[in-house]
């Protein structure tokens, strides 16, 4: 038998995957390297670890919803930068929209809960 | 910073991902380890470890778990294992046994030789269904990921058809591998046997050329041992399985009857030796011995009649539907 804890987490990053796109669809809007993704998600308090994040942006490019670019400036180390495209912000609109409507509806269901 | 220690880790990953990319996701990565190292100021081993057991990033960036056998089939291919693996040990028993009973001789390397043809034995049997199962699963994987299902996919006639008798299939898996074990352990037992105390037997075979023929034997065998496999696998009559089972019991039973005929397989002393065994000399033996093997012969491919037809019968009764999209297809 799975404790308490071990329920909760296993719940907790269910609901925090599917979120995880919005975030870093949202998050590049300004485009940044990995690294600076990560900071800048866990700045507003979603943590994730490269080896979710990297391959994430890759299906995301994969799918044209990012794109990206090495930048290979001289002086500095070679980056690859990431930004979100039209589709992108397609999508990004649809889901900022179930989002909030999800928001409404959890509201709802947990209104009537006090506990 | 131990870049010997990062090429490492990252050969680990990549090497577990498609050709095309491996370049591309090198680099991300590199540049991704250097960035964590330098800002946060932490030793190599550290972010590594942060990054995880190499196989499972690999795993990630695939976005599917790779599997032998996928979990469509898992059940099944377990289910397999447990029903075969055990019939394939009783098989060989039964077959050593019966060795042992005409033969004697019972002895120690004999007792290994035993334990060491049931290890085979199941070790093939293993074998064979997994990579049976392999193919099935990548083969038809993608069947079951259907995007828009809906109640019209139901199949009532697959519901309809009519079901092998696993037991059936079973009985004569079992028994072709006792024939398989005996043909290929024991061919001395395959003669005839004196009841009296001098245990002396007459071949029924040359066992010379039984031996040159033997391969072709066990190919028949183990064609036929797969005809039934189909059916324990299958569990009903469908189309799918009459395209598979009908060449594979023609082809076996080809092989067996073209094998079983051949004029040299025969003991050429039969008569003699039989007549010096005590049987009366106003017969031919060997001649009727080539008869019974003729009849066998016949009733062999009398069965594959039989049979072809009932697999056809059955697995296109409720699926005309199937043979009428075939005909407009040409």
């Amino acid at each position: 038998m799975k404790d308490i804890n071990e329920l909760v987490q296993q719940s907790s990053q269910e609901i925090r995957r599917g979120l995880l796109v919005i975030s870093v669809l949202a998050s590049l809007r300004n485009s940044q390297y990995g690294y600076s993704l990560i900071k800048t998600l866990e700045a507003k308090g979603i943590s994730i670890e490269g080896n979710t994040l990297y391959p994430l942006l890759r299906r995301l490019e994969e799918q044209a919803l990012l794109a990206s670019e090495w930048d290979t400036e001289v002086g500095s180390k070679p980056r690859k930068y990431y930004h979100i495209t039209n589709k992108g912000e397609e999508v990004l609109k649809e889901l900022k929209g179930i989002w909030y409507e999800t928001v409404n509806n959890m509201d709802e269901i947990l209104g009537g809960y006090d506990g | 910073m131990d870049n010997q220690l990062i090429e490492a880790y990252i050969e680990e990953v990549i090497r577990r991902l498609p050709e095309n990319k491996r370049e591309d996701i090198k680099e991300e990565l590199k540049s991704l380890i250097e960035d964590q190292l330098e800002e946060e100021n932490s030793s190599t081993e550290k972010v590594l470890e942060s990054l995880g057991d190499p196989k499972i990033l690999a795993d990630k960036y695939l976005d599917r778990t790779a599997y032998l056998i996928g979990p469509n089939y898992y059940y099944a291919y377990i289910a397999t294992l447990k029903l075969v693996i055990p019939i394939v040990l009783l098989a060989i028993t039964i077959g050593t046994i019966v060795g042992y009973i005409f033969n004697g001789g019972l002895s120690f390397s004999r007792f290994f030789e035993f334990i060491g043809s049931l290890f085979m034995g199941a070790l093939q049997a293993f074998t064979w269904i997994t990579i049976g199962f392999a193919i099935a699963s990548k083969t038809s994987d993608k069947h079951f990921e259907k995007d828009n299902w809906s109640v019209k996919d139901l199949d009532v006639k697959k519901t309809k058809s009519k079901k092998f008798s696993k037991i059936e299939g079973l009985i004569e898996i079992f028994l072709t591998l006792v024939v398989l074990v005996i043909f290929n352990l024991y061919p001395e037992v395959i003669a005839i046997h004196s009841l009296t105390e001098q245990k002396e037997s007459v071949l029924i075979f040359n066992l010379d050329k039984f031996n040159e023929y033997l391969l072709w034997f066990n190919i028949a065998f183990a064609l036929s041992i797969a005809h039934h496999f189909l059916k324990v696998i299958f569990e009903r009559y469908k189309p799918l399985y009459a395209y598979i089972a009908v060449p594979l019991k023609v082809l076996s039973t080809a092989i067996f009857v073209i094998v079983i005929l051949q004029p040299n397989l025969l003991n050429a002393n039969f008569t003699q030796e039989l007549i010096a065994f005590g049987f009366s000399n106003e017969h031919d033996w060997l001649n009727i011995l080539q008869t019974i093997i003729l009849v066998i012969a016949i009733l062999s491919v009398f069965g594959l009649v039989i049979e072809t037809i009932k697999d056809l019968y059955y697995s296109f009764k409720y699926n005309k539907d199937f043979i009428i999209r075939l005909k407009n297809k040409n």
